[in-house]
């Protein structure tokens, strides 16, 4: 089953590229997602949108989430980025969770699941990491389209 | 053979096109949003932002407030400039 995302456009600040002249036109490779995620005994009403972070090891979210579906984590722990040092720490609660995908028209991928890790951090981006999803689904785009392709079982 | 100063000065770069004559830019819808409300997670509801907080918690709070039987929303974030997240 393919669904189609579409690729975020923005215009970099100048500070990232000096004074190059600014194009209408910067695409950026990276996207959006839609979730729908399963609570204990049903399925959720609300749509996340979760960036697709083909970079990030494993995908994050805040605590209220978890809270919000109801679900127990099944461990605690920390996790860090490419800095091992205390401070570069983040205390999590980690979840095995069912979940679709939904495109921009409103398909809806079969049912998958992953895992998630939920931190304190309330004001913080929703990430959709690679762990347990990337081995599931294909991501495809051709050079001109605006929008990507993932191909999900 | 090298070029003289005043040459150089004429030297247009190749990514200098015709976009920069059509300045000011028109400013994209997801840029319209960034600007409004950059770092905060939005709810939409039939494309019209319902509730907005800087919390992922709060905004959850608002919904359950405002929500009528089986009513769902999308809750998204907006972020507050490009950056760079993954590690």
């Amino acid at each position: 089953m393919d669904l189609k995302f579409k690729l975020r456009s923005f215009q970099p600040p100048k500070d990232y590229f000096g004074d190059l002249p600014q194009s209408k036109y910067w695409l950026s490779s990276r996207f959006k997602v839609n979730i729908k995620f399963r609570r204990t005994s049903e399925w959720d009403v609300d749509l996340y949108k979760f960036i697709f972070d083909t970079g990030a090891y494993v995908s994050i979210a805040p605590d209220s989430l978890i809270n919000h579906l109801g679900i127990e984590p099944l461990h605690t722990g920390q996790i860090h980025g490419i800095i091992e040092k205390k401070e570069c720490r983040l205390d999590v609660k980690v979840a095995y969770i069912k979940f679709k995908l939904v495109d921009d028209e409103g398909k809806e991928s079969n049912e998958l699941e992953g895992w998630f890790a939920f931190h304190p951090l309330e004001k913080e981006p929703l990430l959709l990491g690679m762990n347990g999803i990337l081995k599931k689904i294909g991501i495809f785009k051709k050079p001109n389209d605006n929008y990507v392709v993932l191909s999900v079982p | 053979m090298g070029k003289t100063s005043e040459e150089k000065e004429k030297i247009i770069l190749p990514s200098e096109g015709k976009h920069d004559e059509e300045l000011p830019i028109p400013l994209s819808d997801e840029l319209k949003l960034q600007k409004l409300f950059g770092g905060k997670y939005i709810a939409i509801y039939n494309d019209q932002i319902i509730a907005v907080d800087s919390s992922l918690k709060i905004l959850q709070e608002k919904l359950h407030k405002l929500r009528k039987k089986n009513q769902s929303f999308i809750i998204d974030f907006i972020e507050e400039s490009v950056g760079i997240y993954g590690s």
